[in-house]
């Protein structure tokens, strides 16, 4: 432990010392021509906010403190670039249940030689595809089982420093990511992680590739590895006074494959995403075996006319929580209009059985909505 | 157990550590000298790598740049180059680029500003001297008045497709020979030399043009296109763009709009529909049928017709196309 954290101050050191050169570089630097028109406005961050309006119904509107509609969330972005070499960005999310939450907020060091990029802040672990998408983004209105269940309602994010490398020298895409951030909490929920002490940090990598089979078609390819603590949470308080609890870890380690289809000559009518993600745990429990729990999910969305979307999605996914092994099953499927770029209205159906073998159906209609500059088209 | 994951552990620092250290050229200082200070030296002897997100911008950079060149264009002329999925293999090519090359005004917004972050290469940032929006100095049309989505996926910047008109292209080729002569200083004189032939050719295929799209009845023609992408080419050739297919920019077309189109096409005699090949044509063909016009299906792009294959063959199979078109033959 005493050399990964080694690893880390010296990571940290790196990351510091890059600043610093990018500083004093920046303050010898003749400014560049240019052309565009400038005024003082245009110097403000780029800034957007995405609207989230949800309506429920079904089983889980029996429950009391539910509510059939609900304004899940307006999400404020602020991305400007900070100076030559390196660029912010603030993703605000404001919600009535969650309040007002800093969902990332960090700095990319664009600068750095030998294909790297570097990040310090608060961001969404790069584990899998899934998880790095802001949940009004999603073309779903609940998350995975597994997606939930090992990360949470909110995702994985947490503080902390990432490196991604590009790898040199191949003839197809191939990038590797690096993480050292905090434990995060999920909101006390249990997950995947749990943390305990500052010094239990979350180690995470992640390798993408991405291959061009046709002009029309795509496949990328990941894997993703995360390291992390296992804290005090789960375990059995009896125990307590022999063992340091925070000395608990557990890892996930992941596989995920997405397929792309669509015609470059007609591409604002059709087209067709498919993704699967698969996902392991292995947790150190108090003088017993590790344990392992698994989920994934396969889903798919065909755009088959300029507005619209239909798709479904298969779930499966252990309950960690659990001492057995018991997975629940869902299936869900959704026909999207979207009558701009900028906006999205989509009607969903969710049936899923339930490790005890209750059946639970959920009827969502998810609307998101989208203004300020017009940003990326989502790839 | 616990040696178990603290091994993981360890192996995860040592890869992020190597990511720090192993990655070639990482001393320090760490971060890439300014660009400004490499400027020739750094492509002495070699070719200055150019990557553009249009034919059209790389069929120029080609006029220009000769055998001192090596160019890659992102997107083909037969695509909608406002919607180019941000393919990573693209950042392959860009991560290695000297110079890359926009057509800017917001046209590639939704997927060029990712690409450039992610491409690892400061030369190409925005304000980077290996970074180029070709719209410089060029009389942009559809500029400032009230701006808001109300009207569409409108561009705040003016209308992008400037290239269009051909007069465009010497202002595009004026600022891609700046460009690479900043980038490689000893070419400079071949790069002016390149300029001023290809200036000359263009000139002289302009008043070409010109008189032939006036000989077959351009000058003053009303026509319909599907999308704002041709008052430039409208500009440039006296024709006069009277109503949209597409009631606002990116807005696909309503059956009231499209009742209301036929009846101003019929009433104000116009003469062709112009429709871009990334679009469905099936109900454009109806609108022009029932208003009895001809319809086209105009490359706007070099590359977006077989024949079109570098920026001057463009206005010839443009103009070519519409003079067959004109004559009820078959393009």
């Amino acid at each position: 432990m005493r050399q990964v954290l080694r690893a880390t101050t010296a990571l940290l050191a790196l990351v510091l010392s890059s600043a610093g050169v990018a500083a004093a570089a920046f303050a010898q630097t003749t400014s560049s021509p240019s052309t565009l028109p400038q005024g003082a406005n245009l110097l403000n961050p780029a800034l957007s906010v995405i609207g989230w309006f949800q309506g429920e119904a079904g089983d889980q509107l029996k429950e009391e403190g539910t509510s059939a509609f609900s304004l899940r969330e307006a999400e404020l972005g602020l991305q400007a670039n900070v100076d030559p070499y390196s660029r912010a960005d603030f993703f605000i999310s404001v919600s009535p249940t969650e309040g007002i939450d800093l969902e990332e907020g960090y700095l990319t060091l664009l600068a750095l030689p030998g294909g790297l990029t570097a990040k310090l802040g608060k961001f969404r672990g790069n584990f899998g595809k899934f998880n790095r998408t802001h949940p009004p983004e999603t073309v779903f209105a609940d998350r995975p089982l597994a997606a939930e269940r090992f990360f949470g309602e909110e995702g994985l994010s947490a503080e902390g420093v990432s490196a991604s490398w590009l790898l040199p020298g191949l003839p197809f895409y191939a990038n590797l990511d690096g993480e050292v951030t905090n434990t995060p909490g999920f909101d006390g929920e249990p997950a995947a992680f749990a943390p305990y002490r500052g010094k239990d940090l979350l180690f995470l990598g992640r390798l993408s590739t991405f291959f061009d089979l046709s002009e029309a078609s795509n496949l990328a390819i990941g894997g993703s590895f995360a390291n992390g603590a296992n804290g005090a949470i789960r375990i059995d308080s009896l125990s307590l006074p022999l063992v340091d609890p925070g000395a608990l870890r557990a890892r996930v380690v992941g596989a995920d494959m997405t397929f792309r289809w669509k015609n470059p000559r007609r591409a604002i009518y059709r087209s067709l995403i498919a993704q699967v993600e698969w996902m392991q745990r292995t947790a150190e429990t108090l003088g017993g075996p590790d344990v392992t729990r698994t989920g994934g999910y396969a889903w798919g969305d065909f755009q088959f006319a300029r507005r619209w979307h239909a798709g479904g999605r298969y779930d499966w996914s252990d309950n960690l929580d659990r001492a057995e092994a018991a997975a629940a099953t869902g299936v869900l499927g959704f026909l999207t209009y979207q009558p701009s770029e900028f906006a999205s209205m989509s009607a969903q159906v969710r049936r899923q059985k339930l490790e005890g073998g209750d059946k639970e159906t959920q009827i969502y209609f998810k609307t998101t909505f989208n203004i300020g500059p017009h940003g990326s088209h989502p790839f | 157990m616990m040696r178990r994951f603290g091994g993981l552990a360890r192996f995860a620092g040592a890869v992020i550590l190597a990511l720090g250290f192993l990655a070639p050229g990482a001393r320090i200082p760490l971060f890439q000298e300014d660009p400004v200070a490499e400027v020739g030296t750094a492509h002495a002897g070699g070719r200055v790598n150019v990557v553009t997100t249009t034919q059209d911008l790389a069929s120029i950079a080609a006029e220009i740049g000769g055998d001192r060149v090596a160019i890659e264009p992102l997107a083909k002329g037969y695509q909608d180059p406002h919607f180019v999925d941000a393919k990573p293999s693209y950042l392959l090519k860009l991560r290695k680029a000297d110079l890359f090359i926009q057509v800017g005004r917001e046209l590639e917004v939704g997927w060029a500003p990712g690409l450039i972050n992610s491409a690892r290469n400061k030369r190409i940032q925005p304000g980077g001297s290996g970074f180029l929006d070709a719209s410089a100095n060029v009389n942009i049309l559809e500029v400032g008045g009230r701006v808001g989505r109300e009207q569409g996926d409108v561009h705040p910047l003016g209308n992008p497709h400037y290239w269009l008109n051909p007069e465009n292209g010497i202002a595009m080729a004026a600022n891609i020979r700046d460009a690479l002569s900043r980038l490689a200083p000893t070419d400079a004189a071949y790069f002016q030399e390149r300029f001023a032939a290809f200036e000359g050719r263009l000139r002289t295929k302009i008043g070409e043009w010109k008189k032939s799209a006036a000989a077959m009845g351009l000058t003053g023609m009303k026509v319909v296109t599907y999308h704002r992408s041709w008052p430039y080419f409208a500009e440039a050739f006296g024709l006069e763009v009277v109503d949209y297919v597409e009631p606002r920019p990116g807005v696909p077309p309503a059956p009231r709009h499209v009742q209301e189109l036929m009846a101003v096409m019929k009433a104000q005699r116009v003469g062709l529909l112009i429709v871009e090949p990334y679009f469905d044509p099936k109900l454009s063909q109806q609108i022009a049928r029932n208003a009895g016009v001809p319809m086209l299906v105009l490359p706007p792009s070099v590359g977006a017709a077989p024949a079109a294959t570098d920026y001057i063959r463009l206005f010839d199979t443009q103009l070519d196309m519409i003079r067959k078109a004109l004559a009820g033959e078959k393009p």
